[in-house]
């Protein structure tokens, strides 16, 4: 056990040392390559094999979509019909957000394409709304952690394949402690617009108004229907409906907005490679450090720690979903899940609680590493859309953070919020 | 000569990097077509699915280096910015940078031998070289190191001693970080 | 000296190889009175397939549970052809194969220091689907998705539109109808669930798919003669449980979907299907001397 901790006391040394985030990470790996006899060509291995995956692609293809929708005022469009839509409401597009990646996360089950995809319509859109950046990207990166709560979700699926837990069950656990979720986000998003003190001027709700905006925007508008519609007609999956935002992107700047210059095209996918480039190599790195842990054999540390020293069920699952929170500030979900599956589903076993419920609880809980800083993903898709460093968005996600831990408690101890809907089946 | 250089660097790499981050939107996007026309008995590609992924691993591998430049790459400077004196400062950026390149040789280094050692290997659904991919890590380091050099030879401001007037009101525009 | 032997599988512990991996791993373990320290992993705690073979090779790992065609068949494409359609009789056929052409993999792929033995079945492939699928006619036109260029051809020879696609997606694939069909071994279905998302399974039997342990040959051989010889014998008894249970596991698979409310097709027109993919073995005689020795070699086995 102690070793683990050593391996992120150094990790931690080097980040705050000042090094780029990845390389502080493949540092650490390094050192303890060479200290447990590795060949040194496991980096690079890892390295290449870490983001070699189809589903990540949706990093891309999203942020190339935002950058076009920016540059070719899809964005702007978006906030005047939602502004005309929930302008009556103080902290209006922050709902939007919120409610965005519910619905998003309703027909999709990646956190990273909900992040790249909301974020890059909402966040420069609050941010010209009056909304301070941090926390546009706060809200995003919150949020995003819906989609894979409510299902489909990607991390339930690698979760039943390593446990054989039937997938559509834990589906149903997630739906209401997604929603729960979604709800306390919502009421901290109004606490925090008063904290802040934002005035954005709200206006009565008004029909001629909205039908005004509708007419006007309705080219923009096509875009969530487009990415939304693709998905749900199965013409294309999650990742794929990225190039489709893309391509209608592309036709509305050119032909409709006429905003897009062909020379824009240059500056469009230069950003958006160094922006991909940035969260991709930190993933990258990441999976060559959960390596070490692997060979570290710290899972069935974990779980004779927690099952025979602990001993106590209660006890022992609040540390495991401590040692989780820890993890998970270093590690992805889906290096967690994969690391982890096998024995989140011993230790429940072997205290005796319901296994839909307990791997519900504990996905939910390795999603938190998503968010987490100073590694997660969702929160670095954010930070990249936003353009904003790591340490200014960690305060205000502080709450968002505490909202779905808040979520995972309730749903521990108050069994029936998971298992309501799979025992209905 | 170094300036003259580093701007053909810079147009080698930015040509790279937009033919193949089109290229893979284009691909995935003929894909997608190709599903709704098996009417014309014409097929997605079976090789489609793997050369995107590993089209993306060369937009990774170019755009680390972009990102020096760009000062984009995620960081902590919480401590570093503590650091009062600008003398102290310069030499920890340095010691910094110069542990970072030593890295970036080894991942060199060890990419090299893993693209060479897999000339003759073959991507799974097309006879095509996996080297060609594995090279994007060699190559991308590589362009990192450059970068470094730079970095130390002319200081942080490198990119705007690099390019002429015109170009380095676009630069400071696209690199608010 | 105690030796090492880090052992690794992309598959789910809980399935066949898996459990056989785990009694491959105890088994070295009692057998050699401590004198080796064998372990191992499971689905993608050390990275995916590719990753894994990698590392087998190059010393982080002394050997890798891997698929001949998508493991070192990148080096020696050839092998692919463990997994082609209609080209074995039955399971019982293929383990007879596997076993037979241990030698000949091993030679194989000895240039990129692997030894292979101890072959297992993963069971044989059937198509699940959105609509039945009882006839070939049925099967026109759908959009069905394989892991690779065989099954693209294969699907194309029965006139369905092969798409490959991360494993992954699938489930929400079919759900929203991105595909309208998939295949593997039932085990495989049921190891993901894609039966609560598309309801009718045809028993084509079209492929079967393998495993062989691969070993690092370097490390191999500097083992003392009795314990390579243990290792062996101890690989070949794990693929004999492999077998044993890899059976008993298909047709519970299949008894599970069909509790999940599962239609089972079978075939009226088997002939027609293994007609119609009769000429892809002319195709892939024709990439080459070591593809038409190989395909050779392995028909020749009954
Ligand atoms: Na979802
Ligand atoms: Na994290």
């Amino acid at each position: 056990m102690w070793q683990i901790f050593f391996v992120f006391a150094i990790l931690l040394a080097f980040i705050f040392a000042g090094f780029p985030i990845y390389m502080a990470i493949i540092l650490t790996t390094i050192s303890f390559m060479v200290g447990m006899h590795l060949p040194l060509n496991l980096v690079v291995i890892k390295m290449f094999g870490s983001v070699n995956s189809f589903s990540l692609m949706a990093i891309p293809f999203f942020i190339i979509a935002g950058n076009i929708m920016a540059k070719s005022d899809i964005t702007d469009k978006i906030v005047d019909l939602s502004d005309s839509l929930v302008g009556q409401f103080k902290g209006g597009l922050g709902h939007v957000n919120i409610l965005a990646s519910m619905f998003f996360g309703g027909i999709q089950g990646s956190g990273i394409a909900d992040a790249s995809a909301i974020g890059g319509m909402l966040i420069p859109a609050m941010e010209k709304q009056g909304y301070d950046k941090d926390y546009a990207v706060a809200v995003t990166a919150g949020s995003s952690m819906l989609s894979p709560i409510i299902p489909p979700s990607i991390a339930m699926i690698l979760y039943s394949y390593y446990t054989e837990i039937p997938v559509s069950k834990l589906f149903l656990g997630g739906i209401v402690p997604g929603f729960g979720i979604a709800l306390l986000q919502m009421i901290w998003n109004r606490i925090e617009y008063s904290r802040r003190g934002y005035n954005i001027p709200t206006h009565k709700f008004s029909i001629r108004k909205l039908g005004h905006t509708l007419a006007h925007s309705i080219g923009a508008l096509l875009m969530p229907f487009i990415i939304i519609g693709g998905i749900i007609s199965g013409i294309v999956t999650a990742t794929e409906s990225g190039v489709l935002a893309i391509v209608y992107g592309l036709v509305y700047g050119f032909f409709i907005s006429k905003k897009l210059k062909l020379r824009d095209l240059v500056g469009i996918l230069k950003d958006s490679a160094v922006t991909t480039a940035v969260v991709m190599i930190t993933i990258a790195a990441t999976g060559a450090l959960s390596n070490v842990l692997v060979r570290m054999r710290f899972q069935s540390n974990v779980l004779n720690y927690v099952v025979n020293t602990i001993g106590n069920p209660v006890l022992g699952t609040l540390f495991l979903m401590f040692v989780i929170l820890v993890l998970g500030m270093f590690l992805d979900p889906t290096v967690l899940i994969a690391m982890l599956a096998p024995t989140i589903l011993g230790i429940g076993n072997a205290f005796g609680f319901n296994p839909i419920h307990y791997g519900v609880v504990m996905v939910i809980m390795m999603q938190v590493g998503a968010i987490t800083p100073p590694v997660g993903s969702f929160l670095f898709v954010s930070c990249a859309i936003g353009n904003l460093p790591i340490e200014k968005a960690t305060v205000p996600l502080i709450p968002f953070i505490v909202t779905v831990l808040l979520g995972i408690l309730i749903s521990f101890f108050v069994p029936q919020i998971v298992m309501f809907l799979p025992n209905l089946l | 000569m170094a300036k003259t250089f580093y701007v053909w660097f810079d147009r080698i790499r930015t040509v790279m990097l937009i033919s193949i981050s089109s290229f893979t939107v284009i691909l995935c996007f003929i894909q997608i077509v190709l599903r709704y026309f098996t009417f014309l008995s014409l097929r997605p590609f079976a090789w489609g699915d793997e050369v995107l992924r590993l089209c993306a691993i060369w937009v990774i591998f170019l755009g680390i280096s972009l990102g020096v430049r760009k000062n984009a790459h995620f960081r902590v400077d919480l401590f570093l910015n503590k650091i009062k004196s600008p003398k102290a400062r310069q030499v920890v950026d340095t010691i910094i940078d110069a542990l970072v390149m030593m890295v970036l040789i080894l991942l060199t280094y060890y990419g090299g031998i893993y693209a060479m050692s897999n000339i003759t290997s073959s991507l799974q659904n097309i006879d095509m070289s996996m080297a060609w991919f594995y090279a994007a890590i060699p190559v991308g380091c590589i362009f990192e190191i450059i970068e470094y050099i730079y970095k130390l030879a002319y200081g942080k401001d490198y990119p705007e001693k690099m390019f002429p007037q015109k170009q380095r009101v676009t630069l400071a525009n696209s690199s608010t970080k | 000296k105690v030796y090492q032997l880090r052992t690794s599988t992309n598959l789910a512990g809980t399935g066949t190889i898996g459990r056989g991996l785990t009694y491959f791993v105890d088994l070295v373990n009692k057998k050699s009175n401590g004198r080796i320290k064998a372990t191992a992993n499971y689905g993608a705690e050390l990275g995916n397939q590719s990753e894994q073979v990698e590392m087998c090779r190059t010393g982080s790992l002394e050997m890798v549970v891997a698929a001949p065609g998508t493991g070192p068949g990148t080096w020696v494409p050839q092998l692919m052809m463990f997994e082609f359609p209609y080209l074995f009789k039955d399971n019982d056929h293929y383990r007879r194969v596997l076993k037979g052409m241990e030698g000949e993999v091993s030679r194989l792929v000895q240039p990129y220091n692997f030894v292979a033995v101890a072959g297992q079945s993963q069971g044989s492939r059937d198509m699940l689907t959105k609509k039945p699928v009882e006839k070939l006619e049925d099967l026109a036109n759908m959009k069905m998705r394989g892991p690779n260029a065989v099954y693209i051809s294969m699907f194309k020879a029965l006139g369905a539109a092969g798409t490959t696609m991360d494993w992954n997606e699938i489930y929400t694939a079919l759900q929203t109808g991105v595909i309208d069909g998939m295949e593997a071994s039932p085990s495989m279905i049921n190891s993901m669930k894609f039966q609560d998302v598309a309801k009718n399974l045809t028993i084509t039997d079209h492929i079967i798919a393998c495993v062989y342990y691969f070993f690092n040959d370097k490390w191999l051989s500097s083992l003392p003669s009795d314990l390579k010889q243990l290792v062996l014998d101890c690989a070949q008894e794990a693929a004999q449980y492999q077998a044993k249970i890899d059976d008993e596991d298909q047709i519970a698979s299949l008894n599970k979907m069909q509790a999940g409310g599962v239609t089972i097709h079978q075939l009226k027109d088997k002939d027609k299907w293994v007609a119609a993919c009769k000429p892809m073995l002319n195709e892939y005689r024709a990439k080459g001397k070591e593809w038409n020795d190989f395909i050779d070699k392995l028909l020749a086995i009954q």
